[in-house]
């Protein structure tokens, strides 16, 4: 009972302090596609966490490798295991920070492109990444967008040899999130 | 000859049928483990590694109470009470989205899904209301 009344205060503490300017979401879309000659791949994953703190610019992005949602059960399988290996990597992570904060005015509504550099960890390998991004406001509500492209060398994870120049050797990734104040 | 050529047609029908596998429906697979929603978040607050092990891409009866129903443009999603740091999140396949119409915040329910790990939740995917527990 004591240590579930002290776990509450730390919450609502917690709570309070982070009620200033993070704003977060647990259903950040992330999407990639790739294409090629041999086929067009697509996934998609509605479960992914961001928090983003509207003072600093500092953003992550946190997502389950499993929750990769392809048309095809045979790709989804090949992507999970020859892949990402998702048994031993199960997260992708991106850790960074808006640089230019000060351009977005979250009192007034409007899109706003801003830069964001920081660290991508996917398949136990960690790489910096730039990309552009837009932050939108609409009544209230703050929205983010973002795609980058990443080179599947770059993390290790290796095309099998029989597909090796039938299959893109970069996948676009597209982020849109739209975030909720902590409450 | 002709045994040749139909290994060779059997052989080409089942990489096209491989091929063009769709995911199959959760409601018609049996689960590999039933347990409330706290137990299960519980398992991977203890121990994220094991609980991975133990539960990822397995089909997961989770009883709970619903915090939260959302309806997106493409995704259903209900949020079921589990332990104060985090519940489960279940993502539900299109096709079960409708069951969710009558489902209110507080009501307890029974809802089976794949289980792809922890973030801030559990998350399940391709989830579809158990009809066995009703």
């Amino acid at each position: 009972m004591k240590k579930g009344m002290l776990l509450a205060i730390g919450l609502i503490t917690g709570v309070i302090a982070f009620s200033q300017d993070r704003i977060f979401t647990r259903k950040a879309e992330i999407s990639f596609y790739s294409k090629a000659p041999l086929e067009d791949i697509e996934a998609h994953n509605k479960a992914a966490v961001s928090v983003l703190d509207k003072g600093t610019g500092q953003v992550e992005f946190s997502v389950l490798m499993k929750g990769f949602e392809f048309a095809k059960a045979l790709m989804q399988e090949h992507f999970n295991e020859n892949y990402v290996e998702s048994d031993k990597y199960p997260k992708a992570t991106f850790k960074g920070k808006i640089t230019d904060m000060s351009k977005v005015k979250f009192g007034t509504e409007g899109s706003y492109t801003v830069p964001v550099s920081g660290q991508l960890t996917l398949h136990n390998v960690t790489k910096d990444v730039n990309a552009g991004a837009t932050i939108t406001i609409k009544s209230g509500a703050v929205s983010g967008h973002t795609e980058l492209t990443i080179t599947l060398e770059d993390y290790n994870i290796k095309i099998p040899a029989v597909v090796k120049d039938k299959i893109s050797k970069t996948v676009k990734v597209v982020v849109n999130s739209n975030y909720e104040n902590m409450k | 000859m002709l045994a040749l050529i139909v290994v060779l047609i059997a052989a080409v029908l089942y990489g096209w049928r491989e091929y063009h596998r769709q995911h199959p429906d959760t409601a018609t697979m049996e689960a590999a483990y039933s347990m409330p929603a706290p137990v299960l978040v519980k398992a991977f607050q203890d121990d994220e590694n094991k609980a991975n092990q133990q539960y990822n891409d397995k089909v997961i009866n989770v009883s709970g109470t619903v915090v939260k129903v959302e309806h997106n443009d493409s995704t259903q999603t209900v949020q079921l009470d589990g332990q104060a740091m985090g519940g489960v999140i279940c993502q539900f396949e299109t096709a079960h989205g409708s069951e969710l119409k009558a489902l209110q915040p507080g009501q307890p329910v029974s809802i089976r899904g794949v289980c792809t790990g922890m973030l801030m939740d559990v998350v399940l995917v391709r989830c579809a209301l158990d009809k066995t527990h009703h």
